[in-house]
């Protein structure tokens, strides 16, 4: 009975686990995916390789030659053909490091022809192309189909067997192979005239296809991207997020000791003054604060975005409740003992609280750490002190989403938070319940 | 007359101690709240020098809030806070007294539990928000393509969708917080003492009874805490509706209508507040903090009357 009942609480808070950090571990695999394949449900790399899509004309007129060269690395391709006048031609990127060109009415025969990959001349082979007979298409190098005035042989090169081709109109066709040169071939004959399109299926090894889906590469275009200075922004929010900390820790301390352990003129008055501010909407402070920060020349530096929120009150609740835990015999016996009021406060009060500051230190940390709509308003657009939230909400509006390289700059922001909470998780949940200090 | 020379000293010890603290909140948070409050009766004239646009504001008397309450917009946008709220504030009640009841038994591995379901707490609601957008987005995300395996279609997906896309977010922001709640609950349920549970138990009463009788009259406290800070946040609310809103339809979400207009299903107030400040419309953003103000003082009396009577 006891059991059992356990046994579905556990499904329960596995389920309920699952679903609490599933943002995380989707943002991890997303941040892997290869540019392009973040909107495309699709996460075991599969054996079978699907290339693109080409097309033929088959009983066309002309000759054409489709160039295509692959290079993952390239930024832009050109080709320079003799049929075409040595002139050289910008090849269009297809994505993935595909680069392809087209030319049409080519006589037949036997003509030169090189790469130029960022500058840098390539030649393939022997540098030579053999355009055939009336109606032939050419995809040098690496895919060689031909057609006639009905047929069209497929040529494919693989490492492995075996490969097909799917036509258009789903006919199928496996193709022979591999020649000495690791071609696979096939025939297709008795097509009417027209316009055709097929792709190759090919089998791969495991690993062929996990790089098709995954890549390291959108962590290191993220790290090193010039108009998002990524590493800038994640110092900015550091730098920001840790002093925005300390300085409530120091304000909210001096604060809650005295409104836990002196009595003074108008401490309760000032106390639901200061719990009142709690229950206004914060969204009122931010136009004249926005005010005061432009005045006081503050736009775009570290203090108009953390200095007005270290008068921070439930920061100051949170150590006054801790604070009048401390037994009052001890700041009595410190007194006997000749203590000054800073000496009682340093060196009891403080030390004692030690947990709770802690705790008060972590909670503002994360909270500047994700704080957005401030430091949104207090940097402009082109300030180089834009923090993580800033940059990547930026990041967002700049371009076309590209929701890869997004989540690995999420990575950036969610990791380190992340791992600051395992290693201090005890005074994220504990201080919060904490009993306060026994005497 | 002695312990008034204490008492004065004291106070003067004490204000040294709050200097710095009362500083900082009197330049940056009262200041502010009556500088807001002097300009929502002013406003910035068209031809007005944008690098110095509060010191050429004009007084216009209650004109801004006469236009705020004047505008449908207004009261759709408090309306989508009504209803964002309402989805939010007893579905993270509810989800973090069950994972309180849940923890608080005594399991092997309650710390790992407890730890993972703080851990959302932590991140930014920004970055938070995009991912769910990611997951969200229609047929090639998470949930959809998850939703049409269960033969569920949403036009739009569930954030493009008029009816959908408030709640949506609304339950995002409630998964992501329901940590905080899980340790208010459990902090108040471990201070419920053994031996009431005992008696019910002898008395015979069922898990439900004992729920309903002992465990949720206690935490009554934190449910009322819970109100009060879920009002508050669905008057805050701003980033998360930024970050997950349909952009396909600019910041308010998908279109719906709204008595003649077409607003934005998931305008909450504190996103229009915010479209209000962007224009440069200082005093009625000002104005609009007021009037918010306003509500949340009245929501938190009703709270603290529903507490007093109960008590």
């Amino acid at each position: 009975m006891r059991s059992l009942k356990d046994f579905f609480v556990y499904i329960l808070l596995s389920v309920g686990a699952m679903l609490s950090i599933l943002p995380i571990i989707w943002m991890l695999v997303i941040a892997c995916k290869q540019q392009g394949q973040a909107l495309r449900f699709e996460f075991l790399p599969s054996t079978i390789g699907i290339s693109q899509p080409y097309s033929i004309k088959v009983g066309g007129k002309y000759n054409t030659v489709i160039f295509e060269y692959v290079n993952e690395d390239a930024q832009t391709v050109f080709v320079k053909a003799e049929f075409a006048g040595d002139k050289e031609v910008e090849m269009l990127s297809e994505g993935q490091g595909i680069f392809t060109a087209r030319f049409e009415g080519i006589t037949a025969g036997q003509y030169r022809y090189s790469f130029l990959v960022d500058g840098e001349e390539v030649v393939e082979g022997n540098g030579l192309i053999k355009v055939e007979g009336e109606y032939s298409y050419n995809h040098p190098p690496r895919n060689g189909t031909t057609a006639t005035e009905s047929s069209i042989t497929f040529r494919f090169r693989s490492s492995r067997s075996p490969v097909k081709a799917i036509l258009s109109t789903g006919q199928q066709i496996d193709l022979a192979g591999p020649d000495a040169a690791g071609y696979f071939t096939a025939q297709l004959n008795d097509l009417p005239a027209g316009d055709y399109s097929y792709r190759f299926e090919y089998a791969r090894s495991w690993t062929e296809g996990l790089a098709e889906l995954y890549t390291y590469k959108n962590f290191v275009a993220v790290l090193f991207n010039k108009d998002f200075p990524f590493l800038k922004f994640f110092l900015n929010s550091l730098i920001v997020a840790t002093l925005a900390a300390i300085f409530t820790v120091a304000l909210c301390t001096a604060g809650g000791y005295v409104f836990a352990k002196k009595n003074f003129y108008g401490k309760e008055v000032l106390f639901y003054i200061l719990l009142a501010t709690m229950l206004v909407p914060g969204l009122i402070f931010m136009v004249p604060q926005f005010v005061i920060v432009t005045k006081l020349g503050w736009i775009n530096t570290y203090a108009g975005m953390f200095v007005p929120h270290i008068a921070n009150v439930f920061g100051l609740y949170l150590l006054r409740q801790y604070m009048e835990t401390i037994p009052d015999s001890l700041f009595e016996a410190a007194r006997i003992d000749g203590a000054t009021e800073w000496q009682q406060f340093s060196v009891i009060a403080v030390p004692l609280s030690m947990p709770i500051m802690v705790t008060l230190f972590l909670l503002v940390f994360v909270g500047q750490w994700s704080n957005f709509l401030w430091q949104y308003i207090t940097n402009t657009p082109d300030s180089p002190l834009r923090t993580l939230p800033v940059g990547l909400a930026l990041f967002k509006g700049q371009y076309d989403i590209r929701w890869e390289q997004m989540m690995a700059g999420a990575c950036f922001s969610v990791i380190p938070i992340t791992i600051l909470f395992l290693l201090a998780q005890r005074f994220f949940i504990e201080g919060m319940t904490s009993g306060g200090v026994k005497e | 007359m002695k312990f008034d020379k204490v008492k004065l000293r004291e106070s003067v010890v004490s204000y040294l101690f709050l200097a710095p603290f009362l500083t900082v909140f009197v330049v940056f948070l009262g200041y502010p709240a009556l500088y807001s409050l002097y300009i929502s009766f002013r406003t910035a004239p068209f031809s007005a020098d944008w690098y110095n646009v509060f010191g050429s504001m004009q007084y216009v008397g209650l004109a801004n809030y006469r236009e705020l309450l004047a505008d449908n917009r207004f009261w759709w946008s408090l309306f989508c806070t009504f209803i964002y709220g309402l989805v939010t504030i007893p579905s993270s009640i509810a989800l973090g007294l069950g994972l309180a009841i849940l923890l608080n038994n005594k399991l092997k591995g309650r710390n790992f539990f407890r730890t993972v379901f703080y851990l959302p707490n932590v991140l930014d609601l920004y970055v938070v928000g995009t991912i769910w957008v990611l997951m969200l987005s229609p047929n090639y995300g998470l949930v959809d393509v998850l939703l049409s395996k269960l033969h569920i279609h949403i036009s739009g997906g569930l954030l493009g969708n008029p009816w959908t896309a408030l709640p949506t977010i609304g339950l995002v922001v409630v998964l992501k917080g329901a940590g905080f709640g899980m340790i208010l609950f459990l902090s108040a349920i471990q201070n419920i003492p053994e031996s009431v549970y005992e008696a019910a138990e002898i008395d015979g009463a069922t898990a439900w009874q004992k729920l309903r009788y002992i465990t949720i009259p206690l935490v009554k406290p934190v449910i009322l805490f819970m109100i009060i800070t879920g009002t508050m946040n669905a008057l805050n609310a701003f980033t998360e509706v930024y970050a997950m809103a349909s952009t396909k339809y600019g910041y308010g979400g998908p279109f719906i209508k709204f008595g003649n207009e077409s607003v934005g299903a998931t305008s909450l107030s504190g996103l229009y507040l915010y479209l209000i400040f962007e224009r440069g419309e200082y005093g009625k953003a000002a104005a609009f903090s007021y009037l918010l103000m306003i509500f949340a003082l009245i929501i938190s009396f009703i709270n603290q009357r529903f507490l007093r009577t109960e008590k």
